[in-house]
């Protein structure tokens, strides 16, 4: 095994089963080694729960029963929601973004269709069959190793990854894997695969069988800071598909960001001065709608908010083209509007991240569109 | 002898089974009828299970989100004393032991592999709580029975199947040129056709996107689809309490009466709801005898049965059984078994689960709980749940796919590091639990004499293996996961 070309990930969700992270590293990149941890916060996390308008009261109005007081306020405009403090120290450190108003471009309302298109980048659900983070990997030219059960759609490219999950199993005697390993020479992939997994770092090897996202983080958190460690990992947190039961500060959906916190926090205390050269990513299949419903919920959207943390960025900001909340300013009478395709948030992040030209980007991995080059508004030079 | 054929069609031979004299007719005797269960347990009709699915979605969204919308700690208590009253844990668990149990205990493995490949193609994705309800029912009374009919019943009665119309959204459609649209637009609301169910119909139970339909085709196909749904009558409290778990009908009013054009060929259909109904069967008899439907699931069946991406010399037998018999089930299936034995010196990557009920049937390994009896009241035993415990940690669970196109069939996808390492720890594990005690050398020796002709060199091969990883070397060795 390369050490220069190796990549990895670790997989991780909070509550149920599959997660990754990937990473890898390019000897050419080494000296400049930045990281991108992608989190995946699956079921439409609420951009206006998370990042709430406060501009008027036209919220509070539509949602009097789960509109969240006691928020942090970012500007006079945006505030944030009380469970995502971690996140408000980034803030105050010229360390966090948030881009609001924005959703990829799908308006179909269906988690499967969305989220297929959150992770493969494309337009139409299930056309295309790798991931747009696997895709870029493919671009910057390097291998790739994922770890999760089953490998996410977000990281599948051309190339043929490793994966990896933390588990109870262990492996066989000394004597059996010696001789497995003679027995699949003629087998290629099988070789390939046994050769990945006898030769993994003891890091692995010895990591908790833990599907906590703390414990996850933290392993994460160690490999990446690795001058020779992965480049990028990714997180899911399930469970923001809520209906029912929102709540206020201490509702379902404030005990998911509560989880996303704890991420972003536990990978700066365990990045150390890594975390200067590191760029924190969330996704979402889309945002929620404005109204309350009977169940103390809310329905399926449209506009959602992009969190996003790190060393990388240029500033602390509330970056939108704000298309207002008031009745008529809505997508079709009921969702915020995106004004921006996240796509190009996702292009701009991998571009920076991975030393790599953005129109190539842009071409190599989402070539139906020209997306925005937000890198010199958005992440430090 | 090609005993790797057991494998290829079946789920090999246990130590109890004598080798057959003659395996083509074997296999073929055992997809001619639709074989009796061997299951003993408790089993639950769909009727049965759309009752426990519909008072878990009633008391969950209706009653419980009410009650507790104060208290999250409150409602996650409720709501799990509901899944145990409902059997949400129970049932995916009890699915996949009767399932597992008759490829290993039952009459006919063969029936069961095809079942199996039917199940994944016209697969239902993990939604809704469906997997621990409905799927393992769906496969039971829907595909099984039509497993012995035309291609064309196959796909109209699960195109129809309720399972299938809520997984892939159709009650959620409306023809835009329906009575109801029109009654829609009068009151300023909009009235959308659901195209999900029409797309996949074409994309991936019949076509393919090789046959080159486009957008339109689609929407007619969701045209031709308008009606079909699962509505509750909005009058009577009682039915409401199904919520969306009522049996599908179809209800012209929410149908578009066309004309339509897929594929080419225009349909008109005519005055009534007779007409209406027929239309949909008249449009997927067209679309089974389609070319690139013929050749889109034959290279599937050989793909799984045979070796991954099969040759022409391989597949035109299939095609040609299937346009020779106008998609006769049983001409197909027997086709696909002459050519797996014909070529069985092939080899494909096994999915996960398949792997696994071989390993279990072939070692005669004992998993399968005895009593699979449940109170509703508690939550199930780790015993009941060790099944599905294993296929989650072996990265398939066969009734809840994550995506519709249900589990690839793809060496690529399966031989990643931490899935292999996956089925050589479940073998270590069920070894470090003392499963392979029964196991001395003359029974292994019976193992190798049945499911391989190459015994000598599997000696040889585990010659150098201690004696307390001889399984662990077999089942993880080339020769079981390629089969």
């Amino acid at each position: 095994m390369k050490l220069n070309r190796r990549e990895f990930t670790i997989g991780s969700t909070s509550l149920l089963l599959s997660g990754l992270l990937p990473l890898k590293v390019k000897s050419s990149t080494i000296d400049n080694k930045k990281n991108l941890v992608v989190i995946m916060l699956r079921g439409a996390m609420d951009g206006l729960t998370a990042v709430p308008y406060i501009h008027d009261n036209t919220l509070e109005k539509v949602r009097p029963d789960i509109f969240v007081k006691k928020l942090f306020k970012l500007n006079s405009d945006f505030s944030l929601h009380p469970k995502l403090s971690g996140f408000h120290n980034l803030w105050k450190k010229d360390q966090a973004t948030i881009i609001h108003a924005t959703n990829i471009p799908y308006t179909g309302r269906s988690h499967f269709d969305g989220q297929n298109l959150m992770e493969s980048g494309g337009v139409i659900p299930y056309k295309t069959k790798t991931g747009w983070l696997g895709k870029g990997i493919d671009v910057a030219g390097l291998d790739g190793l994922s770890m999760s059960l089953p490998m996410p759609l977000l990281l599948r490219g051309k190339r043929n990854q490793d994966n990896f999950y933390p588990s109870k199993f262990s492996m066989p005697s000394r004597n059996l894997i010696d001789i497995l390993k003679n027995h699949y020479a003629d087998e290629p992939l099988l070789k390939k695969s046994f050769d990945k997994l006898t030769s993994r770092p003891l890091s692995m090897t010895s990591a908790p069988n833990s599907k906590n996202i703390k414990t996850l983080a933290r392993i994460a958190g160690a490999e990446l800071k690795k001058e020779y460690g992965p480049r990028v990992a990714v997180f899911e947190i399930f469970g923001f598909d809520t209906h029912a039961a929102q709540g206020g500060a201490d509702g379902e959906h404030g005990q998911k960001l509560k989880i996303l916190d704890e991420t972003f926090g536990v990978l700066k205390k365990q990045l150390g001065k890594t975390f200067d050269n590191t760029l924190i990513l969330t996704l979402t299949e889309f945002g929620r709608t404005i109204v309350q419903n009977n169940g103390y919920g809310t329905e399926h959207g449209y506009g959602t908010a992009v969190l996003l943390g790190g060393g990388l960025l240029k500033k602390s900001q509330v970056f939108t083209d704000w298309p207002g909340i008031k009745k008529k300013e809505l997508f079709e009478g009921r969702d915020l509007n995106s004004t921006l395709d996240a796509r190009s948030i996702y292009c701009s992040a991998m571009s920076t991240c991975f030393n790599t030209d953005f129109k190539l980007m842009n071409k190599h991995v989402f070539p139906d569109k020209t997306l925005i080059n937000l890198s010199d508004k958005i992440f430090k030079s | 002898m090609n005993k790797s054929f057991f494998r290829k069609v079946g789920f090999g031979l246990s130590v109890n089974e004598k080798v057959p004299e003659n395996p083509i007719d074997w296999a073929i005797d055992q997809i001619s009828v639709i074989p009796d269960l061997n299951w003993k347990g408790p089993i639950y009709s769909l009727e049965e299970m759309m009752n426990y699915h519909a008072e878990y979605n009633y008391t969950d969204r209706r009653v419980l989100r009410q009650i507790f919308k104060d208290s999250r700690t409150e409602y996650k208590r409720a709501k799990k004393i509901l899944k145990y009253k409902t059997g949400h844990y129970y049932f995916e668990p009890l699915w996949m032991s009767i399932r597992q149990n008759e490829a290993i205990n039952g009459s006919s493995p063969v029936f069961h592999r095809f079942l199996h490949f039917w199940g994944n193609h016209f697969a239902i994705q993990k939604k809704n709580s469906m997997y621990s309800y409905d799927v393992g029912p769906y496969h039971r009374e829907v595909i099984t029975p039509s497993m012995l009919k035309n291609i064309e019943d196959l796909v109209y009665n699960v195109t129809i199947s309720w399972a299938m119309i809520h997984n892939l959204d159709n009650s959620k459609s409306i023809g835009p040129n329906s009575p109801r649209a029109f009654k829609n637009m009068d009151r300023g609301k909009s009235a959308n056709l659901n195209e999900n169910h029409g797309r996949e119909l074409l994309e991936l139970h019949t076509v393919s996107p090789s046959a080159g339909y486009d957008q339109e085709d689609v929407i007619n196909m969701s045209k031709v689809m308008s009606g079909w749904m699962h509505r509750i009558p909005k009058m009577s409290s009682k039915i409401h309490k199904k919520e969306e778990n009522v049996p599908v009908r179809f209800i012209e009013e929410y149908h578009d009466s066309g004309p339509f054009k897929i594929l080419g060929k225009k349909y008109i259909e005519s005055f009534g709801t007779k007409a209406a109904k027929s239309m949909l069967r008249k449009v997927i008899k067209d679309l089974v005898r389609h070319p690139s439907c013929i050749e889109f699931i034959s290279r599937k069946l050989c793909n799984h049965f045979v070796t991954q991406n099969p040759t022409s010399e391989i597949l035109n037998p299939v095609i040609n059984a299937w346009k020779k018999s106008e998609g006769n089930l049983k001409s197909i299936h027997t086709e696909v078994i002459k050519q797996a034995y014909k070529y069985s010196s092939l080899k494909k990557f096994q999915q996960p689960e398949t792997w696994f009920i071989q390993f279990i049937k072939m070692g005669g390994i004992k998993y399968l709980p005895n009593n699979f009896d449940y109170d509703f009241k508690t939550m199930i035993s780790r015993e009941k749940d060790q099944i599905r415990r294993i296929c989650r940690n072996l990265g398939q669970l066969p009734f809840r796919p994550l995506q519709p196109n249900g589990w690839s069939d793809y060496e690529e996808d399966w031989l990643s590091p931490e899935l292999l390492f996956r089925r050589i720890g479940v073998l270590k594990k069920i070894k470090d639990k003392g499963k392979y005690k029964h196991i001395d050398k003359e029974y292994l020796n019976e193992i190798l004499k049945r499911n391989f002709d190459n015994s000598k060199e599997i000696i040889s091969f585990l010659k150098n293996v201690s004696n307390d990883e001889k399984i662990i070397a077999l089942f993880s060795s080339k020769w079981m996961l390629k089969t």
